[in-house]
């Protein structure tokens, strides 16, 4: 297992506020946020819909990219989870990847301190 | 949705809420005979009781948190927990028929409090049906007046009943001071027995819960407010109890029908029983507030899942329930009218929907035993400690209540057998409504994200009109 992994959280937009005060409030230092189209296995389907979408249909997300020491990932994830459930469909997901090497260009630190 | 930052209510509202429904009339009234026949062992007795109400505050706080924007509570919990059949049985009966019921003879009984201590010339259903209609005013005005109206009045009557007492644990009123023995009840039976009727001291407390969706930060200040709630109302009550030794016999205490007017005419004479008088308008006040605002969120979650007509989902400009509102308030004023002074037979049917509502307590248990089994990794930002232990005491605790529901054995058998009439029918009308309104399995828990999805109106709206519900 790497000493960094890399936590990417999709999640709906009106979450990411409350998901960036989480975040530094655990100390995690630095964060990469996109605007992405995507779905879930509901196919994007709303949650007040009869029958399921026969297509995928995209609906705006924000993604959400966060590089930490591996030893922390349990206790971020917890706390991510926290923060985003609402029991509704769209609350988003969480992938956790390791990372084989991360390099700060500036002074050619690397690993935990890169980040 | 509303972001967290923008929601009007705190943790300061959630403590007067969750008080304002707990301090009633009949609370005074019940704090004055328990002490009575117990002397200052109720106080021991009083700390069982929120022993075993703090255990179901925290279950029901866990269920908050499982799903936090559900508008009705209770509602939505049991649907995913337990089905259609036991969330209808329960919450008709156990919250709307009880609490109207209650908040009827409250009204009634107010009233009659009024009339006796100011002696005006002004009918006695008169004063509660001023305060009615102003607390429907503010309910109709949306949740942030209901909570300016709640927090005022929670917190003058808090203040008011820790002064009052403290005067009397001081012994400092102007009334002769009274040498007695401070425990009545001394042996452990007896204190046991006192804590059926400690227990009423603090039911209630998940009043809160229908305003989550209106509260900043819910996961933490929904079963912190409780708590507080819970707390502050057992350091109140202990330190008018105190001051009830000093200056009222015991036995005068348990045998008055209003013993917290004798308490404040004994501290401080005519001032005092004016004083107290004061006291029981805020506590009927507050507990109405909150019985209206609680009463139509959670009659407006019921209409979400379709277990009430449509209707009552109907908001006005401000947001709030209206005609749910109009419909707790007219009810309450009725049965405030039709009980007048003479409450014996009401006060009967009030032991039997009390304990539909010990048998909704005992369900939100349940609900949390079976959802822990159905999703063990959910993320709940707030679980009772100790795994299954809280919830099973608190069943354990509540069945207790209900077994002590009347201190006269002939009447507790009429209660249970009235209570278990009563959920029949209300079991064979709420299966009826189930098949023909709602299309459901009765006993088949609903996904909890599909009791979620019901919080859209476009869930109901879609349904209707493709014949799915009716």
């Amino acid at each position: 297992m790497s000493a960094v992994s890399r936590i990417d959280i999709i999640t709906g937009m009106e979450k990411f506020d409350g998901l960036r005060r989480t975040l530094s409030r655990a100390h995690v230092r630095g964060m990469t946020v996109m605007q992405v189209l995507g779905c879930g296995v509901e196919k994007g389907t709303k949650e007040y819909e009869v029958d399921e979408n026969y297509e995928m249909e995209l609906l705006p997300k924000t993604m959400v990219s966060v590089v930490v020491e591996t030893s922390r990932v349990y206790e971020l994830v917890d706390l991510i989870e926290k923060e985003l459930y609402t029991g509704h469909i769209g609350d988003g997901k969480i992938f956790v990847s390791d990372l084989t090497q991360v390099v700060r260009v500036r002074t050619g630190d690397e690993d935990t301190d890169a980040i | 949705m509303a972001r967290d930052e923008d929601k009007p209510l705190g943790l300061r509202n959630v403590v007067s809420v969750s008080m304002g429904l707990i301090v009633s009339m009949s609370c005074l009234v019940s704090l004055g005979q328990g002490a009575g026949e117990a002397g200052t062992m109720f106080i021991p007795a009083m700390a069982i009781a929120l022993v075993l109400n703090l255990c179901s505050a925290a279950c029901m706080a866990e269920l908050n948190s499982l799903m936090p924007n559900a508008t009705g509570g209770l509602v939505q919990y049991t649907l995913a927990g337990l089905g259609p059949l036991p969330t209808l049985v329960a919450m008709v009966g156990g919250y709307l028929v009880c609490n109207i019921l209650c908040g009827g003879v409250e009204a009634a009984i107010f009233g009659t409090v009024m009339t006796q201590t100011l002696h005006l010339p002004i009918p006695a259903a008169v004063w509660p049906t001023l305060v009615s209609i102003v607390i429907a005013v503010c309910a109709l005005l949306g949740v942030d007046a209901f909570a300016k109206l709640q927090d005022f009045v929670s917190y003058l009557l808090l203040f008011s009943m820790i002064a009052i007492g403290l005067i009397g644990a001081l012994r400092l009123g102007t009334g002769e001071v009274v040498r007695q023995q401070t425990a009545v009840a001394t042996d452990p039976a007896s204190v046991v027995a006192a804590v059926g009727t400690a227990s009423w001291l603090f039911v209630g407390a998940e009043y809160c819960i229908p305003i989550s969706k209106d509260v900043r930060n819910a996961k933490r200040n929904i079963p912190l407010g409780m708590i507080i709630s819970l707390v502050l109302i057992f350091v109140m009550d202990s330190i008018v109890v105190l001051g009830f030794g000093n200056y009222v016999p015991w036995a005068d205490l348990s045998s008055s029908a209003t013993p917290h007017l004798l308490y404040g005419e004994r501290l401080l004479g005519g001032f005092g029983k004016v004083w107290m008088c004061v006291v029981s308008a805020l506590a009927f006040t507050g507990s109405q507030n909150s019985t209206v605002n609680g009463l139509s969120q959670i009659t407006d979650g019921m209409t979400k899942v379709n277990m009430m007509p449509h209707v009552f989902a109907r908001k006005n400009r401000h947001g709030a329930p209206a005609v749910a509102i109009l419909f707790v308030t007219i009810s309450i004023c009725v049965i405030a009218f039709l009980s007048g002074g003479t409450s014996d037979s009401i006060s009967f049917m009030i032991l039997v929907v009390t304990v539909l509502w010990l048998v909704s307590y005992i369900l939100a248990d349940l609900d949390v035993l079976v959802l822990r089994r159905r999703f063990p990794k959910a993320p709940r930002a707030f679980k009772v400690p100790g795994g299954p232990v809280v919830p099973i005491v608190g069943i354990v605790g509540t069945v207790f209540m209900i077994a002590n529901i009347s201190s006269d054995p002939a009447e507790a058998r009429l209660v249970w057998l009235v209570s278990l009439v009563t959920l029949a029918v209300l079991g064979v009308l709420s299966l009826f409504w189930i098949r023909r309104k709602m299309h459901m399995a009765p006993l088949k828990p609903v996904p909890i994200p599909q009791v979620l999805a019901m919080e859209n109106d476009l869930y109901y709206t879609i349904r209707h009109r493709r014949g799915i519900w009716r």
